[in-house]
C-alpha cells in the first residue's frame, strides 16, 4: 500500500502547482477574491500530498495493479480537489462545485453552471485548465499504467516489444509534454486569428485540444460565425489523434503514408468522412434546416468527444440522436485525449468479425489470415485482441444500462427516456455534448450519479474496480 | 498466371515471392503446420494445410484452373504425384525439382520440365565459382 500512497501523494501536487499558476489570473482581474480558494486549494492539496507522500515511506518499485489504484485513488482526490474553488469561490454546492472538477479533469465538458460567461475569470480559468491537464494526464495514464491492450498499442510506438519501450518512456512522455503545449499555443493563435476574443481563444483553445468542452460562453458554440467553427474542427481532431501518432510524426518523421498502414487512423478518417456524410444526409432527408458546417461540427464535435455544440439537440430528432450517440460511443483514438470506448477497439472488433467470417468462407484447409495494421495475423491471434476488447465493451455498455436505470429513479417523471440514455452516454464516454437534462435544475442525486460516470469512463472502469476489489474483497481475502 | 506451388520450404517460399513480384498468383500446398503458417504470414497467397495427395488437394488448390504446376519438395515421391495429377488435370506447363538424379527419366517420360537435384547445382556452381 506505501507504493500507491506515496505515487497519489506525488500527483496531488499537480492541483496544488495549477492552483498558484492560476493566482496570476485573478491578480490580473482584479478579483482578488480569487486568491483565497485558490491558496486553500493549494495548501489542501500540498498538505494531503505531503501526508501521503509520508505515509508511503520506504516505498519499492510498483506493480501493475498498483498503479492502476494509483491512478484511480488520484483521479479522485485531485477531482475533489479541483472541486475547492468552485465551493469556496464561487458559493456553489458541494455537488455542483465536484460534478463541475471532474467533468474538467476527466476533459468531460459537461457543466451545471447556468452562465459561464458571469464567472469571475479565475472560474473560467480554472475550468479550462482543469479540462487541459486532464487531457494530457489521461493519455501520460495510458502510456504508463493501463496495459489493456499493449500488445496493440506497442504498434505506435517502436514496433518493439514492451521490455524495449520501457527505458525510452520518460523521453517520450517529455516529448508529448512538449508536443501537448505546441499545439495548445498554435490552437490559441488560430482561434485568435480567426476572430475569437483573446480571452476566449485561450480558454476554448485549451479545453479544444483536450476535446474537453468547457467554454466560457453560456451556449457553447452556438454563436460563432462560420468561420471560427472551421477553425475549431482541427483543433479536436488533433486531440482525437493519438499522441503517439503524432509523436511518430513529429518526433520520428514518418510520413502520413507510413501511419495510413494503422487501422485506426484509417477508421478515424472513414468514420469523420462517412459519418459527417449521414448526418447531413439524414437532415437533408428529414427536411431540416441546420447548416452543413453546423452539422459536421457537430459530428466532429461527437466522435472526438470534445461535446463543443453549436445547435442545439433538444430540437434534434431522435434518429439524429442516435446517429451522435454512435459517434459518441465509439469516440477518438486510443492514446488520444478523446473518451469513448476508442477507435482501436472498434478496429479490433471489425477485424475480428472479418476474420471469422473469412474462416467461414475458406475451404476446409485454407490457412486464413487477417490484414491487422499492415500485418498478416490469424484469426486466433486477432480473436485474443478482440476478446479483451469485447471484455470492456461489455462492461461499458453493463454500466451505462445501470445508470440509465439508477438515474431515472431521480428524474422528474416524464423525461424522454432517449435524453436519459444520451445524458448517461455523454458522462460515461466523457463526450460532454447534452441533450438538456444537465444543468442547474438537475437534482443533487443525478448529479453524483453522473459524477461517478465520468470518473469510471475516463479511466476505463478497470482501475475503479480494482479500488473497489481492493476495499471491499482483498481485505476480506487477507484475512481468510 | 495462377500457379499452384507444391511445397513451402526454402524454394517453395521463394518461388512465391518472386512469382508475386512477378504479377502472377498462386497457390501453395504444405501439408506442414509451421511451414504453412509461415508461408501465409509472409505472402498473399492462398495457403493451403495440406498434402497433395489427400482426396480434396486439386479441388482445394483448384488445380484445373492452374496454367502451370511447380513441385519444390526435398520428396520425390511428392513432387511425382504433384505431376501426375497435374497432368490428370489437364495442365500443360509442369516443373518439378527431382532430388535423385536417377528418378530424372522417369519424370521426363511424363513430359516434366525438370530440373535436377537443385542441391547437387549449387554445389556444382561453388566449385565452379571457386576454380575459376
Amino acid at each position: 500500500m506505501r507504493e500507491v500512497f506515496r505515487g497519489t501523494g506525488i500527483l496531488l501536487h499537480v492541483p496544488a502547482l495549477m492552483a498558484l499558476l492560476s493566482l496570476p489570473i485573478a491578480w490580473w482581474f482584479d478579483q482578488l477574491g480569487g486568491i483565497w480558494p485558490l491558496l486553500m486549494t493549494a495548501g489542501v492539496a500540498v498538505a494531503l500530498g505531503q501526508a501521503l507522500v509520508f505515509l508511503g515511506r520506504g516505498a519499492k518499485t510498483f506493480h501493475r495493479y498498483q498503479s492502476m489504484q494509483i491512478a484511480a485513488f488520484s483521479w479522485t482526490l485531485i477531482a475533489l480537489i479541483g472541486a475547492l474553488p468552485f465551493w469556496l469561490g464561487a458559493q456553489m454546492p458541494p455537488t455542483s462545485a465536484l460534478f463541475e472538477s471532474i467533468s474538467g479533469f476527466t476533459s468531460t465538458g459537461l457543466t451545471i453552471i447556468a452562465a459561464p460567461s458571469e464567472l469571475p475569470a479565475y472560474l473560467q480559468w480554472w475550468r479550462s485548465l482543469t479540462q487541459w491537464v486532464g487531457g494530457i494526464g489521461v493519455i501520460l495514464l495510458l502510456i504508463a499504467v493501463l496495459p489493456a491492450e499493449r500488445g496493440a498499442l506497442n504498434l505506435y510506438f517502436s514496433e518493439a516489444r514492451e521490455e524495449k519501450i520501457l527505458p525510452t518512456v520518460k523521453a517520450t512522455v517529455r516529448m508529448i509534454w512538449l508536443i501537448y503545449i505546441g499545439y495548445t499555443v498554435a490552437g490559441i493563435l488560430l482561434l485568435w486569428l480567426v476572430g475569437e476574443p483573446l480571452w476566449r481563444a485561450i480558454n476554448h483553445g485549451m479545453t479544444a485540444i483536450a476535446t474537453g468542452g468547457f467554454t466560457i460562453t453560456d451556449d457553447s458554440l452556438a454563436s460563432t460565425p462560420t468561420l471560427v467553427r472551421l477553425a475549431y474542427l482541427p483543433l479536436m481532431i488533433f486531440g482525437a489523434i493519438s499522441f503517439l501518432v503524432h509523436y511518430r510524426l513529429l518526433v520520428e518523421r514518418q510520413t502520413p503514408a507510413q501511419l495510413w498502414r494503422f487501422d485506426e487512423i484509417r477508421i478515424l478518417v472513414w468514420v469523420l468522412l462517412l459519418g459527417a456524410a449521414l448526418l447531413i444526409g439524414q437532415h437533408w432527408i428529414a427536411g431540416r434546416s441546420e447548416e452543413t458546417v453546423s452539422l459536421i461540427f457537430m459530428w466532429v464535435s461527437a466522435v472526438t468527444t470534445a461535446g463543443f455544440a453549436t445547435e442545439s439537440l433538444m430540437s434534434w430528432s431522435d434518429a439524429a440522436l442516435l446517429l451522435l450517440l454512435v459517434a459518441v460511443l465509439m469516440g477518438g483514438m486510443a492514446g488520444s485525449t478523446s473518451g469513448g470506448l476508442k477507435l482501436l477497439r472498434v478496429g479490433i472488433l471489425l477485424k475480428d468479425l472479418a476474420g471469422q467470417l473469412r474462416e467461414f468462407r475458406a475451404s476446409a484447409h485454407e490457412v486464413v489470415m487477417v490484414r491487422h495494421n499492415a500485418e498478416r495475423v490469424t484469426p486466433k491471434a486477432m480473436g485474443e485482441l478482440g476478446r479483451i476488447a469485447a471484455r470492456l465493451v461489455g462492461v461499458f455498455m453493463l454500466l451505462w444500462l445501470l445508470s440509465v436505470f439508477v438515474i431515472l429513479h431521480f428524474l422528474p417523471a416524464g423525461t424522454p427516456l432517449a435524453y436519459v440514455f444520451f445524458e448517461t452516454a455523454s458522462a460515461l464516454f466523457n463526450s460532454g455534448l447534452s441533450s438538456g437534462l444537465v444543468g442547474p435544475e438537475l437534482p443533487a442525486a443525478a448529479v453524483v450519479v453522473l459524477s461517478v460516470l465520468m470518473l469510471l469512463g475516463r479511466l476505463e472502469i478497470f482501475p475503479l474496480l480494482v479500488l473497489f476489489a481492493w476495499a471491499f474483497g482483498g481485505r476480506v481475502m487477507r484475512r481468510a | 498466371m495462377y500457379l499452384v506451388i507444391i511445397g513451402a520450404g526454402p524454394v517453395g517460399n521463394s518461388l512465391v515471392e518472386r512469382a508475386l513480384e512477378a504479377g502472377h498468383t498462386a497457390a501453395v500446398v504444405e501439408p506442414d503446420a509451421t511451414l504453412a503458417q509461415e508461408c501465409a504470414e509472409q505472402h498473399d497467397v492462398l495457403v493451403l494445410e495440406m498434402a497433395i495427395s489427400a482426396e480434396t488437394a486439386a479441388a482445394e488448390s483448384h488445380l484445373a484452373d492452374a496454367d502451370a504446376v511447380i513441385a519444390t519438395t526435398a520428396d520425390d515421391s511428392t513432387n511425382l504425384m504433384a505431376m501426375l495429377l497435374a497432368q490428370e488435370a489437364g495442365v500443360e506447363r509442369r516443373t518439378s525439382t527431382v532430388n535423385q538424379h536417377s528418378h530424372m527419366a522417369i519424370f521426363r517420360r511424363l513430359g516434366v520440365r525438370v530440373l535436377a537435384d537443385p542441391e547437387r547445382l549449387v554445389a556444382e556452381n561453388l566449385l565452379d565459382m571457386t576454380e575459376r
